[in-house]
């Protein structure tokens, strides 16, 4: 067993209403890093974790939380 | 001036392409007068399939496509990892491979092979690059 950042940024993007695009510009990052963050593919560093929490102004674990993960589960 | 010229995606894909065109013009003429010049035709290989990456990014990516952000900096390290690892064990194949076979071949051209080793190991940095940006 591993453990696994898990994060609801899409759903806090969906209720800010905004696109992948323009929170990627409004945190200085590309749309696809968004993208692979909502998606679990990439866990971001404590400065862009720190940027969303501080973006949509909530702690930073309300939106980031450790899951534990099974050895078998693949994430492509 | 020229920094900021480029700053532009889309000049930047413009003049990449001029100076593709050019050494291209370069390689078919070596070829073509039957004089082939072995550094042209690499060089235009190369800046061809930089040129098609460019405008295939340009075309997924939009505008942004050459910005590094974090993610993209953590993908770099990666696929410079990847790079060197295969180029470190080609390299030492080879060595391997002269010293206990003592091939007369690979004496007499471990230049033009160490060469195809180092263009392995750029290629390889290039495919887990576009691999960990658009698949992983």
């Amino acid at each position: 067993m591993s453990d696994q950042v898990k994060n609801k940024l899409r759903l806090l993007r969906n209720i800010h209403e905004l696109t992948q695009e323009q929170l990627g510009n409004a945190l200085g990052v590309t749309r696809h890093t968004i993208m692979a963050i909502e998606n679990g593919r990439y866990e971001p560093s404590i400065a862009l974790a720190l940027k969303i929490a501080a973006y949509f102004k909530l702690p930073l674990e309300e939106i980031f939380w450790l899951e534990a993960k099974r050895d078998g589960d693949n994430h492509v | 001036m020229v920094i900021t010229m480029f700053k532009n995606p889309m000049h930047r894909i413009i003049y990449w392409s001029v100076l593709t065109l050019i050494t291209d013009f370069a390689a078919l003429r070596g070829l073509y007068l039957a004089r082939p010049d072995g550094v042209s035709i690499v060089a235009a290989t190369i800046m061809s399939i930089a040129l098609i990456y460019l405008i295939a990014s340009y075309r997924i990516d939009g505008p942004d496509y050459m910005k590094r952000d974090e993610r993209i900096r953590s993908i770099v390290d990666k696929s410079g990892s990847i790079g060197f690892i295969v180029l470190f064990i080609c390299v030492w194949s080879l060595a391997v491979f002269i010293d206990t076979s003592g091939s007369y071949f690979l004496r007499q051209n471990v230049g033009a092979i160490l060469a195809s080793m180092a263009m392995i190991g750029l290629l390889t940095y290039w495919l887990a690059f576009v691999w960990y940006k658009y698949h992983v």
